[in-house]
């Protein structure tokens, strides 16, 4: 008996290694070669780019898929965004940390954002037969992004948005930063179209729910999307509700072609959330670090698949012992 | 003599009342049910306890008797493997005893084992809103936030859990160090290690956790080391390969080269070997060398199979574009 507890208690003094013997070969031989993507820079790896859909509230959740892809040390080079997407993406390649990020959504609760969309009344449009200027998104944006410009962004960023006379898809990639994430983000219909180097602007998510295509026109060999997909199958509450879940449906009907352009694709489960739903920023965000989460392991499997062989190419030249 | 007669008739029914009333006698009898439970609970014989349960319950105890006889009769269903009757139990006894952290630390805990992490969080906060210091909840917090990503937050429970326990649980130091190696928090997980390797400073989990630091900071030359370390302490197959692997990221193809053909000599199939010789092989430009190699890690995970597909669809294409030219 004696015997037998010291086998026990000998057995649970090794457990320490039995957590890292449960790995597979597949995980030693993930979690060593992603060491040395890592901590490589283009050209010795490929560029990556990250693609941040439009969603509304929901794309809050991109704020989460940020935060898990900072835990892998996952290399972003350039990013692209629409609508919500491009207000993320902008704070993001300016150099917000992703704490910052995460209390800019409580800020957009505060700052009542929703207020923009769900005050509007159906009456009040009518009678006065004039659009309704976002006030409070648009103070979010000017006090955040206000007076920088994308030459001058830590990250090099596109984003997109339409132009109402033409039905153009407009890329900005140059110029004065706040004013193009408003044009990317600008509901039409609703709120004004911003007027802009001759065009009268409205958001991306119209033509380009997802900017891969940009990401790849900035430079990136590999992209990864972040979509804030369609979830709620909650009955519009008024007419406004049904425009923008209508703009919210063709929007993700958009990103399914576009998906396949990805080298992978993110898509938080957003639960009931809709488009206005500034209110619960967080809660979106959090689907969106759970969803990152479970998935990145496939990402960073994904991603070193295609840069094995680049990063083959660069061993040969990284000697830092004596012997080759 | 009147006077006492009706002096002691008014007291004699009393307790009878009292009895009619808030059913001494059967609190009575309860009260001995519970000791026998909880006698039977302390000698870890769930089966009588939870046999006594009933005839515990019949006598309709009171509040707090029952508050006690849930805690053994829902720890007793875990034990005996009724994690469904034991999470009923836990739920009811919530409800009834809010204050209560055992029932909400348990279930929570449960939850955790069970896959739900989601679940836990709320109950564990609920613990500690009540008792900062419960261990387990701490423990358990932290370990459902890092099942579910919240590494920033699994970090402040981890640091309280360790702080609790002196950093003289292993178990949770090392856990703890893992979670801090998924985080990339490169000083945490080193302080972690320090204080891992004084505990036992004779296991291998540490110098692989100081290896692990130094390859995520792209530091191979320190990583070999240490993992040499770790393979004097617990030599094995997957250690030495992990070496093999620093070895060739650190750029010395060749000695990752010996490193690999010591475990193929072991066995020939190992993909994992096979893998580290072919790409440090391919680095060195040696390409027709490796293709065997690469097919032979073909057969290994699903992983290790598509890196080795991709070098050797690159292969192809590079033959492919060279018979163009």
């Amino acid at each position: 008996m004696r015997f037998l507890i010291k086998i026990l208690i000998l057995a649970l003094s090794v457990m320490p290694a039995s957590l890292l013997a449960q790995e597979t070969d597949d995980d030693v031989l993930r979690d060593a070669l992603w060491t040395r993507l890592a901590s490589s820079k283009p050209p010795n790896r490929p560029s990556v780019g990250l693609a941040l859909s439009g969603g509304g509230a929901r794309g809050f959740a991109h704020t989460g898929v940020l935060e898990a892809l900072e835990y892998a040390g996952f290399p972003v080079d350039y990013v692209s965004g629409t609508s919500i997407g491009a207000v993320i993406g902008a704070l993001y390649a300016s150099g917000s940390t992703v704490p910052e990020l995460w209390k800019f959504g409580r800020d957009a609760r505060e700052l009542k954002l929703a207020k923009d969309f769900k005050s509007i009344k159906l009456l009040g449009l009518l009678m006065t037969d004039r659009l309704i200027t976002p006030t409070y998104t648009n103070r979010f944006i000017e006090e955040r992004l206000g007076g920088l410009t994308f030459e001058n962004l830590k990250k090099p960023f596109a984003c997109s948005a339409m132009d109402l006379r033409t039905g153009e898809k407009i890329v900005f990639t140059e110029g004065p930063l706040a004013i193009a994430v408003r044009a990317s983000s600008n509901l039409p219909g609703i709120f004004p179209p911003v007027h802009y180097r001759h065009r009268y602007l409205v958001d991306g998510g119209v033509v380009d729910f997802i900017p891969i295509e940009e990401a790849k026109q900035l430079g990136a060999d590999w992209v990864l999307a972040s979509v804030a997909r369609t979830a709620s199958r909650r009955q519009p509450e008024n007419v406004l509700m049904s425009l923008l879940q209508v703009i919210d449906i063709r929007g993700s009907l958009l990103a399914l072609s576009a998906e396949k352009e990805a080298g992978f694709v993110i898509k938080p489960e957003v639960g009931d959330l809709t488009v206005a739903d500034f209110e619960r920023c967080e809660e979106a965000g959090e689907a969106g670090l759970l969803e990152a989460t479970r998935r990145l392991d496939s990402a960073r499997e994904s991603l070193l698949i295609y840069s094995a062989p680049r990063l083959a190419e660069s061993l040969a030249g990284a000697a830092t012992g004596l012997k080759k | 003599m009147k006077f006492a007669f009706i002096i002691l008739l008014l007291l004699f029914p009393a307790p009878r009342a009292s009895a009619f009333l808030f059913g001494g006698a059967r609190e009575e009898r309860a009260a001995i049910k519970l000791a026998e439970m909880r006698l039977a609970f302390e000698a870890g014989d769930c089966l009588s306890a939870l046999e006594i349960s009933s005839a515990f319950i019949m006598e309709k105890p009171s509040a707090a008797m029952r508050e006690e006889a849930y805690g053994y009769m829902g720890r007793c269903y875990e034990t005996s493997g009724s994690t469904d009757k034991a999470i009923n139990m836990y739920k009811l006894a919530i409800g009834l005893y809010p204050e209560n952290v055992l029932f909400a630390s348990r279930l929570a805990l449960i939850y955790n084992k069970a896959g739900f992490p989601e679940k836990a969080v709320p109950l564990f906060l609920k613990v500690l809103s009540i008792k900062t210091d419960e261990l387990d909840a701490n423990l358990g917090l932290a370990r459902a936030y890092a099942a579910l990503g919240f590494l920033s937050r699994a970090k402040d429970f981890y640091s309280r859990a360790v702080v609790l326990q002196d950093f003289r649980q292993s178990s949770s130091l090392e856990e703890y160090a893992l979670c801090m190696l998924r985080k990339r928090d490169w000083p945490e997980a080193i302080f972690i290690a320090g204080k891992g390797a004084a505990l036992q400073p004779k296991s291998a989990f540490w110098p692989q956790v100081g290896a692990r630091v130094s390859a995520g900071q792209g530091k191979y030359f320190k990583a070999a080391l240490a993992i040499e370390e770790a393979v004097k302490l617990g030599p094995s197959r997957r250690l030495r390969l992990e070496r093999a692997l620093y070895l060739l990221l650190d750029g010395r193809l060749r000695l990752a080269i010996e490193a690999a053909d010591r475990e193929l000599a072991e066995d020939g199939s190992d993909a994992l070997a096979s893998i580290v010789k072919a790409i440090a092989l391919h680095s060195l430009g040696r390409k027709e060398d490796a293709a065997p190699y690469f097919a032979k890690a073909a057969g290994g995970g699903p992983f290790t199979a598509k890196i080795a597909g991709a070098f050797l669809a690159d292969n192809r294409a590079e033959a492919e574009d060279s018979c163009k030219k």
